[in-house]
Parts: structure tokens; sequence; C-alpha cells
């Protein structure tokens, strides 16, 4: 029968089973089951809540349930349906929530949406269609394989790609912090070279100038050289870390180096409560590095002896202030 | 144009409610209670209980029907079951079975 004789009125419901070989259309209700070897038509006010056996459907009003199409399902735009839909081909202007499985042909229009699974052969997306979900894209080889069958390999396909899909995703991420791993000792690198390059002239000259520390005028001669530690703190990060970075490197080069290391932390504190080293008395000179050039490696080098080194400040200072 | 009709290949089981008439030329098993007209076509067979205001049988019923209007089978109906109705007419050729109440 090619024009639709059977409907069901705007203001019939139907509670049942409805069964029957030819168009059926809906303006009004039907909840229960319908099962037809034409098509279903149900119309904007049709509201359908069964499970649904179709040769096709086409949706404009709604329909709850599930649907079961041998060849072709269309939610026409206002069209909703939530329910698990298969069917052979699809194309969704309308909303669907609920998985589909479209074994040959999926589209979705500009104004469809869809929010459910998919497993079809082939997907079609408007620019402005809506999909969210997983989507399996099946090749037609299993096309000869029962309804229940494929609905179970889809299945299988679906957690299957959801596997991967994660162990891509971690794969993605290994890849990704592996190159962050890659990248930040590239960075690191070159920024240890040029400091150990640094620390290591400065070991070089410890050897002379812990063989001049017990002249006084020293400080007044390394005083020039001073300004050169300070760009030290001017980039705070890395030096501390290459500083211990490069602690090991001196103690194999040095022994002095390794027992002295620590001893510059308390220094300031020690001095300052001795009241030899007052640091504002440094910053009325101009000195606002004293302390930071106090605590400096150099410093650690040229002067084994605390005593030495802070008599040596004092003289410099007082004569300086003379 | 909004009514309902069901056809000749349809078959129902369970329950038609609602405020359209209803045309029938398929199956319905069950009940019928509409607000409107029933029309049984010559192909329509119905098993079921109808409550409406008016009914109009030419094909086949089986079940009892309680309409405030009236009742008419028309020469092909053939018809088993119970007549509750005011007005009730049975046309020349129409087969019936059952019982009759007019007084509604």
């Amino acid at each position: 029968m090619a024009d639709i004789v059977t409907q069901i009125g705007e203001g019939t419901r139907i509670a049942g089973h409805v069964a029957g070989e030819e168009d059926l259309s809906v303006l009004g209700a039907i909840e229960g089951s319908v099962s037809l070897t034409e098509v279903l038509y149900v119309e904007p006010s049709g509201r359908v809540e069964a499970t649904v056996e179709a040769r096709g459907a086409v949706i404009a009003g709604s329909v709850q349930g599930s649907l079961q199409l041998s060849e072709s399902l269309v939610v026409d735009p206002g069209g909703q349906v939530k329910a698990t839909v298969q069917t052979t081909t699809a194309i969704i202007s309308g909303t669907v929530v609920g998985d589909v499985v479209a074994r040959e042909r999926l589209e979705i229009t500009a104004e469809g949406r869809l929010l459910g699974d998919v497993s079809t052969a082939r997907l079609i997306m408007a620019d402005g269609a809506t999909l969210k979900g997983r989507v399996a894209m099946a090749g037609l080889e299993d096309e000869p394989m029962p309804e229940g069958a494929r609905a179970e390999a889809t299945e299988a396909r679906s957690s299957r790609s959801r596997a991967t899909s994660s162990r891509a995703s971690s794969r993605a991420s290994s890849r990704r912090s592996s190159s962050y791993s890659r990248a930040t000792p590239s960075i690191a690198r070159p920024s240890a070279r040029p400091t150990t390059a640094s620390t290591s002239p400065v070991t070089a000259t410890a050897p002379a100038a812990s063989a001049v520390t017990s002249a006084p005028a020293r400080p007044a001669t390394s005083a020039p050289a001073r300004p050169a530690p300070t760009p030290r703190p001017s980039a705070p990060s890395p030096a501390p870390s290459l500083a211990r970075a490069t602690a090991p490197r001196g103690a194999t080069t040095t022994t002095t180096v390794v027992v002295e290391e620590p001893a510059p932390e308390p220094e300031p504190s020690q001095a300052a409560a001795s009241g030899l080293l007052d640091p504002e008395e440094f910053a009325d000179l101009g000195w606002n590095k004293g302390r930071s050039y106090l605590k400096s490696e150099d410093l650690n080098l040229e002067y084994s002896n605390l005593n030495e080194m802070i008599a040596a400040y004092t003289a410099h200072v007082s004569s300086l202030k003379a | 144009m909004a009514n309902t009709i069901i056809g000749t290949s349809i078959t129902i089981d369970g329950e038609i409610t609602g405020t359209d008439p209803v045309i029938v030329q398929g199956t319905v098993k069950g009940r019928i209670a509409l607000e409107d007209n029933v029309y049984i076509d010559e192909s329509g067979v119905v098993e079921a209980d109808i409550q409406t205001p008016s009914v109009e049988i030419s094909g086949q019923f089986t079940g009892d029907v309680t309409a405030s209007e009236r009742v008419e089978l028309k020469p092909e109906a053939r018809m088993s079951g119970n007549i509750r109705s005011p007005r009730i007419l049975i046309a020349d050729g129409a087969n019936f079975k059952g019982h009759i109440d007019m007084d509604v």
C-alpha cells in the first residue's frame, strides 16, 4: 500500500501491540510494541513509547524505547528519539538520544543531534551537526553476520576500541612526557654547562686565592671581581640547583670545597650575631650585595678559615671608612 | 482528518482510547473506549469491549458494546455479543447474536 491508510489520530491512544503489513502514521500515541513490515511515520504530534520493529521509520514526533529497522531511519527536524536504534541507514535531522547501529550509513545533518554511541560503516556529518558518543566505524565485512551477533560484535568492537583508544592515549601521554623529559634536559643541560664553566674557573682560581688569603689586601683586589658574582643572584633559580649539581664535581677535584660547602649557610647569621658583619654597614657603603657575596662559592674557596675571612672584611671595611 | 484508521493489514492487541473517531478496517482485540464514534468496516474484525457514544458495524464484531447514543448494524455486519444503547438500528441482512439492553 503506497498511500498511508492506517493512522492513529491525534486524540487516539493505543496501549498494546500493533502489528501490520502496511505503513502506519501516528499522530496520537502508541504505548507498547509496534511491528510493521512497512514504514512507521510518527508525525509531529505523534508519540510512541514502544519497541518498534519495522522496515523503516520517519520520525517528526517523539519515540522512546527501541527501533529495529531493516532499512532506514529518518528523524526529521523536531523529531525526538530516545531509543536504541538498529538500522541499515539513518538520516538524523532531529534529536536522537541512544546508541545507534547503522549497518551501512549514518548521516547527521546540520540540525541533527545525536547523543549516544555510534556503530556504522559510513558516517556523514554536516557542518553544525552535534554528536556526543563513541564512534565505531565498521567495515562491511561483517555485513552477513546475524543481527544479534552483529550487535555483540559492535559492542565488543566498541569496547575494544575503547581499550585501544585508552592505550593510544596513554601511549600519547607517555610520548608526551618523554618528549617533555627529552626537552627539559636539553633546556637544563646548556644552562648547566656555562655555569659549570663559570664555576670551574673559580675552582681553578681557588688554590691561588687561598694562597693569598693570609694577605689582608686581598679583599680589595677581589672587590672589583665582586660584581662578577652579582649576576648570579639575578638568575636565582638555576644558581642553587647548579651549585648543588656542581658541588659533587668540585668534590672530586678539591676536597676542601666539600668541607666548606655547608659552612657559608650559617655564616651570615653567625656573623650578624657576632656583630662583626653588620649588613647595614655594608648597605651604607653601597655594598648591598654583602650578604650574597659572602655566601658565594668563590669566597668559600678563597677563605678556608671563617675567622680569617671576617678579619679580612672588617679590616677592609675599616680601611674604607678611614 | 485526524481520524484514526486501522488499516486492513493492521492488528492491534490492546486498548484504544481517545477523542477521535476510529475506523477499523483491520483487526482489534482488547478494548475500545472513545469519546467519539467507532466504525467497523466490512473488512474489520473486532474482538473487544467497546464504550463509545456511537458504533457503526459493517464487519465482524465479537464483544460487548456500550453506546451512550446509538448502535447501528449494517447489512454486512456479523455480531456476537451484547448491546447496551438507547438507540439501536439493525439493517436487513445483519447477523446478530446476543442480548440487547435499551434501558440506559
